[in-house]
């Protein structure tokens, strides 16, 4: 059932540098679709919207492009809609066995308390919030202060 | 003909010719892959990487090689069959390539003065003239500096000393030398010396307190003489002239002190301006003349005068590129004839690629070397997340001024810019690194990032850092997917790191 995956171009205006695909919003998890349209970004402005049950991208090209030149486009981009969808289940799937690996790894390096197998840092916060001294907390620089007047007597 | 060869650029694999329905995404550890000529490059986080032919690609996605083929051999070998992975195996490999990640920085560049006798026209120094010795770094500042670089938590350390010229300020590089040296006798760390010199400075007394306390020598050599002399001006002489003999005399005392002058040379580094992209055969040539075993083809970089002389010394990244390829086939050629020389992006890339080694070159690492893998002291006692950070400072621009050394250590790693900038500087917190095929070798420099695009994160997809790196993988990945077992022999021997023993101080 190929020809359902595939996106679908609405429309493509070699004057104006534009293309617009459509595709089923049930065939494509949001995060694939963000993932593919960020290869794009180079070469076009991207814009993303919805509109019932499909999702509507529409590509300006930055550089002048001619009509085969956008009907590739549209090509990767379903190209890249199906490689981002790999990606996508493969790590679902098996993600974890890289987290494992990382987790094994940093409490070997951390040590083992007393031979008891228990390395200490489970349980442990990587920040300290009740620590003055924690860069987080103290927010020297004022990073998580408010910029927008009506929000600042929030925080 | 070499000479115009564009450098073979990797591709994105068809999938629209893969049916999604047969998937086995289950089968897989994650991977990313590229097309490299006509296979299908597959790595996976571990570092794995294995070249397909694409029926071979389209067998592994749909999860079909079984046990005893020869495909599931070479998937569970490298780690790409999910329920091969030896959990424990893997921990204690990436414990090993991460090693930087449970310890502080190595490097600690020391700017001895901004005075420098060189008018080079890229210089990204902020140089000034010989007389302004207020740009001096004082012995007061140095001392600071040097308790701070023994406070790092990293067994070994490396000081190096840059400008300006720093053997202008002679009197102070002396004193840290044997400051640092007393303090290693308690510190016990396995400490180590280098210069960065134009030379022009250099008596035979200063060499020989430079040889007899282990400091490493390495200095700037931009290719030919006229070339070298064009870019690197020198009222006082001929710089090339001067930079020739004294090479010769300290590569000639390396070997009267029986060191192996294999491995025992002056280091010289070119830096390559608009007027150096044509001659990539002669200043591979000229390196080769002078007795060098590495070369290392740098770009211009964004930072300080670079950028302002980018008009008359600047070229695009696609022109770099091609000089790249032109040089680096150019010296593949001459390793056929015998003659030993490497490259050095793609000696660190290729010992990541082929020895599973992670180098620890602070520029392709993640997360990057900002701070956690080396820190910059200005003569003012101005502390930098590196010697970048400090460029981008001397455009003024304190971005990456990360405190001074009148502060503790642990305020220097802990304080949120530090925290700010190792964040920024992940690769898994980039959109286009975690899907790229490189990412498990790659790194990224927030400090290039903010200059050329204005955020710590940048923006890979137009990233000419990314663009650069990726190009030269792309590189080297159709290089070994071609391959002779000569040639892979000379890609081996170009990822053989032997420790300079001889520069560790006692």
């Amino acid at each position: 059932m190929m020809a359902t995956t595939r996106s679908q171009i609405e429309t493509l205006d070699p004057a104006t540098l534009t293309l617009t695909l459509s595709l089923d919003v049930g065939l494509y998890p949001r995060d694939v679709l963000y993932a593919a349209a960020y290869v794009f970004l180079d070469r076009a402005y991207v814009l993303l919207d919805r509109q019932e049950s499909r999702f509507i991208v529409h590509l300006r090209a930055k550089r002048p492009l001619d009509e085969p030149t956008l009907q590739a486009m549209a090509g990767e981009f379903e190209n890249e809609l199906l490689a981002q969808a790999l990606r996508h289940q493969v790590v679902d799937a098996n993600q974890r066995i890289i987290e494992d690996v990382v987790a094994v790894a940093i409490a070997g390096a951390a040590g083992d308390v007393e031979g008891t197998g228990d390395t200490g840092l489970e349980g442990a916060p990587l920040i300290d919030p009740r620590d003055p001294e924690d860069g987080f907390v103290a927010d020297p620089l004022g990073i998580a202060r408010p910029w927008e007047p009506d929000k600042q007597g929030t925080e | 003909m070499l000479n115009g060869e564009l450098l073979p650029r990797g591709r994105q694999v068809d999938f629209t010719q893969l049916a999604p329905e047969r998937w086995k995404p289950g089968f897989a550890t994650p991977f990313n892959q590229r097309m490299i000529g006509r296979k299908v490059l597959i790595t996976n986080e571990f570092g794995d990487w294995l070249l397909l032919e694409p029926e071979e690609f389209r067998s592994f996605i749909e999860g079909r090689p079984q046990p005893g083929e020869p495909l599931y051999d070479r998937l569970r070998n490298a780690n790409f069959i999910a329920r091969a992975v030896d959990v424990q195996m893997q921990a204690e490999r990436w414990q090993r390539k991460k090693h930087y990640l449970f310890h502080g920085p190595t490097l600690h560049g020391f700017v001895l003065t901004q005075r420098c006798n060189h008018g080079c026209q890229y210089c990204h120094s902020s140089v000034v003239g010989m007389e302004r010795t207020d740009t001096d770094m004082s012995i007061d500042v140095a001392e600071r500096g040097v308790d701070l670089a023994f406070q790092s938590t990293a067994s070994a350390i490396t000081i190096e000393f840059q400008g300006g010229e720093p053997t202008a300020n002679w009197d102070v590089l002396r004193h840290i030398v044997e400051y640092a040296t007393r303090k290693n006798v308690e510190a016990k760390k396995i400490l180590s010396f280098a210069l960065v010199t134009n030379l022009s400075l250099m008596d035979d007394e200063r060499l020989d307190f430079l040889l007899d306390h282990r400091v490493q020598i390495c200095t700037s050599l931009d290719g030919p003489a006229d070339l070298h002399n064009r870019i690197r001006i020198f009222k006082n002489g001929n710089s090339h002239e001067l930079l020739v003999r004294w090479m010769k005399k300290i590569n000639d005392r390396y070997r009267e002190m029986g060191l192996d002058t294999n491995h025992y040379r002056v280091e010289a580094l070119p830096t390559i301006t608009r007027p150096s992209l044509a001659r990539w055969k002669d200043i591979v040539d000229a390196f080769v003349a002078v007795g060098c075993r590495a070369i290392f083809l740098r770009k211009l970089d964004p930072f300080g005068f670079a950028a302002k002389s980018a008009k008359t010394l600047g070229y695009s990244m696609d022109e770099y590129l091609e000089f790249y390829a032109n040089a680096v086939d150019y010296i593949i050629e001459l390793n056929r004839q015998d003659v030993q020389v490497m490259e050095r992006h793609a000696a660190i890339m290729l010992n990541k690629i082929l020895v599973d080694e992670e180098p620890n070159y602070l520029d392709l690492r993640t997360p990057g070397g900002a701070c956690v893998g080396q820190l910059g002291y200005a003569p003012d006692g101005g502390v930098y997340s590196s010697d970048e950070g400090r460029f981008v400072a001397s455009m003024g621009d304190d971005m990456f001024k990360i405190g001074t050394v009148h502060d503790s250590y642990q305020n220097l790693m802990t304080n949120a810019a530090t925290r700010a900038l190792v964040m920024a500087g992940l690769n898994d917190t980039q959109p286009d690194c975690v899907t790229c095929v490189y990412k498990p070798w790659c790194g990224q420099q927030v400090e290039y990032n903010y200059k050329t695009q204005g955020s710590l994160h940048g923006h890979m997809r137009d990233s000419t850092w990314c663009k650069k790196h990726k190009s030269i993988f792309d590189y080297l990945m159709h290089k070994l997917e071609s391959a002779d077992e000569r040639d892979m022999e000379m890609f081996r021997r170009w990822t053989t790191n032997r420790t300079l023993d001889h520069f560790i101080v006692q």
